[in-house]
């Protein structure tokens, strides 16, 4: 393998921090609204100005590529759709996003890079949406709140394993609820002003048509690069569709059997993961991180010569940190092969995320009976 | 021309017997399908040829009411509601999922447990419906609501609460999760279908409603 799991999934991290990182600015930024279009304006240079240097620009974009390219890998290389219900939210939040932003980034960054004198200022964007473009204002409104709850989602499900997160907690959460209602209720209190201005300053007016005349000069030449990136985009996804199609349709004759303990059985594919079979036959299976090799908590005990494929770095160094015995693998880790498999889960499917910060605080002793066969 | 109307006919030219009397009445309903066909045809193509211009009057009326502000105003607050409410819900799975969980994989041995459990549940579920009604309905009413906005706004949020207690109650019922967690005699394979047809049929009178308002 090119890149360890374990430095994808850091990749994959890091770029999204960054994305959320410009999205809280972007949004802060939208709150001043409740103030002032001025405001708004003014804080632009604080909470904008940066990301877009060429610099800024640059981590940017590099970090969209990465995030959305490390995503569709991670969904082209799934054995099977038995997902969580917040992991269906998070890959159908973010399969959205691109399409829907698109026309925001081209729109505005785009043609700011293209003409110099094009001014993107934040009266002319509230104009556009609020009065000459209202539908691509209801676009955006709901990109927020998908690229918001994709980001927090994000976010919370690493913050939550670790062992800070109780203390960290009572500042992030309220964080994260503030930031979008803050920045929705700016848009809506600086929209009302915008209107009102549009209607009673016939010059401002002129400004802001003037603009727009510039940015319909280039519909055509935005409209190629919207066209080839939707396209870039569409066939990557399509590809990904394709491979994971191909894929479950190849698998779907090789069946392999797994043994619970309490006498419970589920069939399973080739390739598929132990945790992915007990999602796919509803057997009850702890899994705080939703398989992702970071929380511990679906962990298994096998026997030495199960047909299971071998635990790569990022299984490892979890087991390390929990510290689990030899015999140990996690569900989410442990693929199927070919030949049945017996497995003991560890821990009962009620286990929280207190079970992945402090692993130690469950012992042998006192985990409860698992669930046996009805 | 009516069903009534090609029965009456065609009864008028039983009666009449004759096999002449037969083939005038089928070729007189001939040519009134056919007359029928040709005219549906070119109400079709009618239709068709006005397609373009009422499409751009739509987008026009549509153009009009959003330039205004309401409609994005509305669209607005109504995700600041969908934030506060769907955020607190989450909010409170966060620390209730997992009991809700235990209560799932617990095995229920007699009847009397099982009614004891699927109350457990019922009690988790419900809070989380509760919390969300209350939040939204809360928030709604902070907003200053366009005019007629805030009647939908509170019938979605009652669309929203029939259709997951609807979903609640039949998941506590016929509990795709367990059989021994099953309140009603009902085969594994049936209970999420089950589960999943009540939450469906919950949601057909409002939408029949709507479109016979529309």
């Amino acid at each position: 393998m090119l890149f360890s799991r374990l430095i994808v999934r850091r990749v994959r991290f890091t770029s999204g921090l960054i994305l959320l990182f410009f999205v809280a600015g972007h949004l802060s930024n939208l709150a001043f609204g409740l103030v002032s279009i001025d405001a708004m304006e003014r804080w632009r240079g604080a909470l904008l100005i940066p990301w877009q240097t060429s610099f800024g620009q640059a981590l940017l974009l590099a970090a969209a590529i990465a995030h959305a390219s490390l995503g569709l890998v991670s969904l082209a290389s799934r054995h099977s759709l038995a997902m969580s219900r917040t992991d269906w939210v998070q890959l159908l939040l973010g399969l959205a996003t691109p399409p829907l932003l698109l026309n925001h980034v081209v729109g505005l960054q785009v043609t700011s890079d293209l003409v110099a004198r094009f001014r993107a200022d934040y009266g002319y964007v509230l104009a556009v949406y609020w009065h000459y473009a209202p539908l691509f204002a209801l676009q955006q409104l709901l990109v927020v709140v998908i690229v918001w709850a994709h980001g927090a989602i994000g976010l919370y499900s690493t913050l939550v394993l670790q062992r800070a997160w109780p203390r960290v907690a009572p500042v992030v959460i309220p964080i994260l609820f503030a930031i979008p209602i803050l920045a929705l209720l700016g848009f809506a209190h600086a929209g009302e002003r915008v209107l009102a201005r549009l209607a009673s300053e016939p010059d401002w007016r002129a400004l802001i048509e003037q603009n727009l005349l510039i940015r319909q000069q280039m519909a055509h030449r935005l409209g190629v690069i919207q066209e080839g990136v939707f396209l870039v985009y569409g066939v990557a996804v399509a590809a990904v569709v394709s491979i994971l199609a191909a894929k479950l349709w190849r698998r779907r004759r090789m069946p392999v059997i797994v043994s619970y303990d309490g006498g419970l059985t589920a069939v399973g594919r080739v390739g598929m993961s132990v945790l992915e079979v007990s999602r796919a036959n509803h057997i009850p299976h702890a899994s705080v991180c939703g398989g992702r090799a970071r929380c511990g908590t679906c962990r298994i005990i096998v026997p030495v010569d199960a047909d299971l494929d071998r635990p790569a770095e990022a299984e490892l160094a979890t087991l390390r940190r929990v510290q689990a015995p030899a015999d140990a693998r996690l569900a989410c880790q442990a693929h199927l092969i070919g030949s049945p498999v017996s497995v003991r889960r560890v821990y009962p499917a009620f286990v929280d995320a207190e079970a992945a910060r402090h692993p130690d605080s469950w012992s042998a002793e006192t985990e409860p009976a698992l669930e046996t066969v009805p | 021309m009516s069903l009534a109307g090609t029965i009456v006919l065609l009864f008028a030219g039983a009666a009449s017997s004759p096999a002449k009397a037969d083939e005038a009445v089928f070729q007189r309903l001939a040519d009134l399908a056919a007359a029928n066909v040709s005219a549906n045809l070119q109400a079709l193509r009618d239709d068709f040829a006005l397609a373009p211009s009422e499409a751009e009057r739509l987008r026009a009326a549509g153009a009009a009411a959003l330039s205004d502000g309401i409609a994005v105003r509305a669209v607005t607050f109504a995700l600041i509601l969908v934030i506060i409410g769907a955020g607190l819900e989450w909010l409170y799975w966060t620390f209730a999922a997992a009991p809700l969980r235990a209560v799932i994989s617990t095995m229920a041995p007699t009847p009397r447990q099982a009614v004891g459990l699927a109350l457990r549940r019922l009690a988790y579920l419900g809070s989380g419906v509760i919390l969300f009604t209350a939040s939204t309905v809360g928030a709604a009413l902070i907003f200053p609501w366009p005019a007629k906005v805030d009647v939908m706004v509170i019938a979605a949020t009652a669309l929203v609460v029939a259709v997951r207690g609807a979903w609640i109650i039949a998941d506590i019922v016929v509990s795709p999760h367990h059989p021994s967690l099953r309140l009603a005699a009902i085969q594994q394979h049936n209970s999420s279908l089950v589960v999943n047809s009540v939450a469906w049929l919950t949601m057909w009178p409002p939408r029949r409603s709507y479109s016979r308002n529309c």
